[in-house]
């Protein structure tokens, strides 16, 4: 029954979810079962936080190494959490101020901690992909060589220096930027790329029906 | 080196697990482990309980407008549902018109003239639909436009689809009139007479004589300069006028106005056709029949600041009323003898309600929308502080007045509600006028907001007063509470009355009917609960016997029919359209690739079928071996995405097996998640594989990890594990976006073995830049078959690459079709679609 149940509901929401997407009288059922997930995900959130208290609170007890980013991991939360939640009571909020609003410490929080650190987490990747193009664009073969000089034609060119550049050699009759849209970005890119989306959908449809009818069913475990 | 990092990896990761004489692993789990273990497997339990019964309150709220019909000589009704034409005979039997396109909207033409034939607007373009003896048949007028025509007479008028014509539609016969200068804009002025704008000029469409020929087409000659050029209108009149000139043409006489001064702030047709140009310095008013005027003060305002101005004469005077952009008040202006002023409101003219032309004794109703500033206040009746200006906040708090023109031709507030604010059309009903207000709740300091949670909205109340005697015969309805709120039901333009007299018909908050008299503001009847959801009903008459009413839930879309007496449904027709048509193609592609992949999985029990190798489906035992010799943790990376997207359940399949084999290896692994559901999901997943593979004990809690749902938080947590546990393999499979190549980057420079996969093409380069492997889009999907070699799987395997052949051959073809010429559309109506 373990099984069997979680199988039977599968089959049942995975063949409405098909059947309201082309029917219009079933067509609001899409719309409920994704606010039902979403309540559910509300819930999943709570042993979710558990998780992360449970897991860093150990880490922390037995002064395993690097323990102290544990802490401020548990520190940051629960100030998160304590803010959010009892921002007015403690009268750290505004009267009538929900903690989301602009102005309140928890959006102060999310202005001035949060969002700097995201930035600086993303703007690690520009020193990434350097060190990946380093690594990935290397002369080794034909193809390679080929996926050298594509590459670089398309980040100088992408460029306005590129263009500078293009001009002060007094190759401005020959549009270099159009070669690049059209060739290289618009048919061997964009083929390549609609074959891998192509290819996947199908996947994603094969995977889908295999779900719908208990075939595939290592995603539930056990199995 | 620290104590903690000479402890072997395994003590670390698996907390709960102690070494013994190197060989056998013992399990010492502690009460405290196991009760708290327990705990979250009730609280999971009573988790989804209580999420699915929150499911189950919630409900779909949201609908689609009908249009209303036309009705021919043959008693058939024809609506439509913006997507398939409808038929409703006299007796009440619904058909459906097989049509080639989708039929937006119905054209209502003159019932006089337009007795078998009527236009429609479809995804096509505009047809004309007519009812003869072999039943209903669409004939094309205008293909692959968009424009909709407008009704002048008993004939519309539309812009060719390039503008460079006029096309005439009658219910004969149909005229193009080509336009020199193209068509800019056009305006009906009367039965007789449309002004077109061009960029050459103007041109009129007259009416011919001969009856039913084609109308005539004339270029205007313009007595003043044609830049700048303006066209006003009203009453049947139109008047050609240029703000640096003094002349103006009467269109429909064909005379040049001189005025006394350049009407720089603009010129307005009034009520009965009189003129009114209003300059800087004063006004000249032109009588319909004749006379002028002028009004030298008071100084009038400037055109730019203007931006709402309406004349009209009064019994026994000429009013204007005023609004400008810098002041909130309304000012009225009165010419009789001598010009006053003066200012009506500290508010906004909402509507002007004039008596009809043969009242007696009534003067007009002018309602002002008026709006106070009150201070905003908690629960606790603190006052809330504006973070920005850090003041006190204010509310703004909408009422009305209702203004009434005296004797004295002054105005005079006979209503002034200052906290009930207008919701609704405000329209005159025969000799009363109707509109509906909504009253906001007084707010003192220092005192609680008393807070109404099942009705937060306050009650929308129905009033009503005849224009004689506004203040003594009046009445009011209020709408009783139901389950929605009925301010979003009120109807947008017009209260629907079943005839001239009444009754009005209005949605109640209980999704049913309430048929109000309009002379004493009872109810007359209310139906019984319907399909409405949050429509405002809309009348359809049948010879005065029948109404029927278009209801408007998205779901249970119907025609009902009713009984205008007593309210009860005769019948009720669905007006659905089942199918959603433009979606064919997605069908027709699903069932072929569905057949493919069905027979194959069908076919796989009786043959061997032959799998190409996937490099990175094969490393990933590889990978796990590795990290087994090194003594070291696996690292699996689930992605961003929640158990929604296929991607992270491909990937939760992929874990199965890889937690399976850190079981058997009795190899640590850590499984990172962003999202809730998705760690409940993995969790479960990892337990089973330890269960699976007989050795429960070994599952660590720890194993499994919620990181945080932010997209760099996760990436930060992630890359934080990578640094301090050093795993000795990572895999990255599921649903990735920007944070792929700072995952793979890291995972690169702590020396891990690494397989990615995903389906996201632009993630793909990060990580085959990366990686040691990458699963490439379908790959990701193929793992589980391939990993199981479940014939049943494997056959779906063979079924994909059939789908894929299909696909191929499709795009083949297409691509030859249409480098031969063969347009897209042919396709679609062969398919029946509305939308390519």
């Amino acid at each position: 029954m373990r099984r069997q149940i979680p199988l039977a509901i599968t089959f049942f929401t995975g063949l409405l979810m098909v059947v309201q997407f082309y029917i219009v009288p079933l067509s609001f059922l899409g719309d409920v079962l994704a606010s039902w997930f979403q309540a559910i995900t509300a819930f999943a959130y709570v042993l979710a936080a558990i998780s992360l208290y449970v897991v860093n609170g150990k880490r922390v007890r037995d002064r395993v190494s690097g323990w102290p980013y544990n802490l401020v991991l548990m520190i940051a939360l629960t100030a998160t959490l304590y803010i959010g939640l009892f921002n007015e009571w403690l009268g750290l909020g505004y009267p009538g101020h929900r903690p989301t609003d602009s102005g309140t410490n928890f959006a102060w929080m999310f202005q001035y901690i949060f969002t700097p650190l995201s930035a600086t987490m993303f703007s690690l990747l520009a020193f990434y992909i350097a060190s990946a193009c380093y690594r990935a664009f290397k002369a080794r073969s034909i193809e390679a060589t080929l996926l050298l000089s594509s590459a670089f034609l398309v980040m100088l060119f992408r460029v306005p220096l590129g263009e500078y550049l293009w001009i002060k050699m007094g190759l401005q009759s020959i549009d270099i930027v159009w070669f690049i849209d059209t060739f290289i970005m618009g048919a061997f890119n964009n083929a390549g790329q609609r074959a891998i989306q192509v290819a996947a959908a199908i996947g994603l449809i094969s995977v889908s029906l295999k779900i719908i009818l208990g075939i595939e069913r290592s995603y539930l475990g056990g199995d | 080196m620290t104590l903690a990092q000479s402890i072997p990896c395994q003590t670390i990761i698996l907390n709960k697990v102690q070494i013994s004489a190197g060989v056998e692993f013992k399990r010492v789990e502690s009460l405290r482990v196991r009760l708290l273990a327990r705990s979250l497997r009730y609280f999971k339990r009573a988790t989804i309980i209580v999420g699915l019964v929150e499911c189950l309150l919630l409900s779909p709220g949201q609908s689609q407008p009908l249009h209303s019909g036309v009705q021919l000589e043959t008693g058939v009704r024809f609506v439509t549902d913006g997507d398939s034409l409808r038929a409703v005979s006299k007796d009440r039997d619904l058909s459906d018109i097989a049509t080639s396109t989708g039929v937006t909207q119905i054209l209502q033409g003159s019932p006089e003239v337009w007795t078998t034939s009527f236009l429609v607007q479809t995804d096509g373009g505009l047809f004309r639909a007519t009812q003869d003896t072999d039943g209903v048949h669409l004939d094309p007028l205008l293909e692959d436009t968009e424009i909709k025509p407008e009704a002048w007479g008993d004939a519309f008028l539309v812009p060719s689809k390039d503008r460079q014509a006029i096309v005439w539609i009658s219910s004969g016969s149909v005229e193009t009139l080509p336009v020199d200068g193209g068509v800019k804009t056009l305006t009906v002025v009367d039965s007789n007479l449309v002004v077109i704008s061009t960029a050459l000029g103007f041109s009129t469409l007259r009416v011919n004589n001969v009856s039913g020929s084609a109308p005539t087409l004339g270029k205007v000659k313009l007595p003043f300069s044609q830049e700048k050029a303006e066209l006003s209108t009203g009453s049947g009149r139109a008047i050609l006028w240029n703000p640096d000139s003094r002349k103006a043409l009467d269109l429909n006489t064909g005379e040049t106005l001189t005025f006394n001064q350049k009407p720089s702030v603009g010129v307005k047709v009034m009520n009965q056709g009189d003129i009114l140009a209003v300059g800087a310095q004063g006004m000249d008013f032109l009588g319909a029949e004749g006379g002028r005027r002028q009004f030298i003060r008071p100084t009038m305002l400037d055109a730019a600041s203007l931006k709402d101005w309406n004349l009209f004469r009064g019994q026994k005077s000429l009013q204007a009323l005023w609004q400008t952009e810098d002041s909130p008040s309304a000012l009225s202006f009165n010419f009789v003898g001598p010009v006053s002023s003066q200012t009506l409101a500290n508010g906004r003219i909402h509507t002007l309600i004039q008596p009809g032309p043969d009242a007696v004794n009534t003067s007009p109703l002018l309602f002002v929308e008026t709006s106070l500033e009150e201070p905003k206040l908690d629960e606790d009746g603190e006052p809330i502080i504006d973070l920005e200006t850090r003041k006190p906040a204010s509310l703004k708090v909408l009422g009305h007045q209702i203004w009434s023109l005296g004797s004295r031709n002054q105005w005079q507030t006979i209503i002034d509600e200052p906290r009930a604010s207008l919701v609704g059309p405000v329209q005159r009903v025969g000799s009363r006028v109707l509109y509906a207000t909504q009253t906001e709740p007084e707010h003192t300091l220092g005192e609680s907001i008393s807070v109404n949670h099942r009705y937060p909205y306050p009650a929308v109340i129905l009033q009503s007063r005849t224009l004689e005697t506004p203040t003594t015969d009046a009445w009011t309805y209020e709408q009783p509470r139901g389950e929605t709120p009925s301010k979003g039901r009120l109807p947008q333009s017009a209260w629907p009355t079943l005839t001239e007299k009444g009754p009005l018909v209005l949605t109640t908050e209980d999704n049913a009917l309430v048929a109000i008299d309009l002379e004493s503001g009872k109810a007359v009847w209310t139906s019984a609960a319907l399909p409405l959801d949050d429509s405002s009903p809309e009348m359809l008459t049948w010879g005065g016997e029948l109404f029927a009413l278009i209801a408007t839930k998205d779901s249970t879309r119907a025609l009902l029919l009713m009984d205008p007496t007593t309210g009860e449904v005769q019948k009720q027709l669905a007006l659905n359209a089942t199918f959603f048509r433009e979606k064919t193609p997605h069908l027709i592609a699903l069932i072929l690739v569905c057949a493919a992949l069905a027979y194959y999985i069908y076919a796989a029990g009786r043959r061997t079928l032959y799998i190409r190798k996937i490099a990175g489906l094969n490393a990933l035992d590889e990978a796990v071996g590795r990290a087994t010799e090194m003594g070291k943790p696996v690292l699996y990376v689930v992605g961003l995405a929640d158990v929604d997207d296929i991607q992270t359940l491909a990937s939760l399949s992929i874990l199965s097996h890889v937690a399976r084999r850190t079981a058997e290896y009795d190899t640590p692994i850590v499984t990172t998640t962003a999202r809730a559901v998705t760690f409940s999901a993995a969790q479960e997943i990892v337990r089973d594989a330890y269960s699976v593979t007989g050795r429960p004990e070994a599952f660590n809690v720890e194993s499994v990890r919620y990181i945080s749902d932010d997209q760099f938080g996760y990436t930060a947590g992630v890359d934080g594990i990578m640094v301090r546990e050093e795993p000795a393999a990572n895999f990255y499979i599921g649903k990735f976006y920007g944070e792929s190549l700072i995952l793979a980057e890291t995972g690169y420079a702590t020396g891990s073995i690494q397989i990615a996969g995903t389906s996201e093409p632009n993630q793909l380069p990060f990580f085959v830049a990366a990686c040691d492997y990458t699963l490439i889009g379908e790959e990701l999907f193929a793992a589980s078959a391939y990993l199981s070699r479940d014939p049943l799987q494997v056959g779906s395997l063979r079924g994909q690459d059939v789908g894929k052949a299909i696909v191929m051959v499709m795009l083949v073809l297409g691509s030859i079709l249409i480098s031969l010429g063969v347009k897209p559309e042919y396709f679609t109506s062969l398919l029946g679609m509305t939308n390519p």
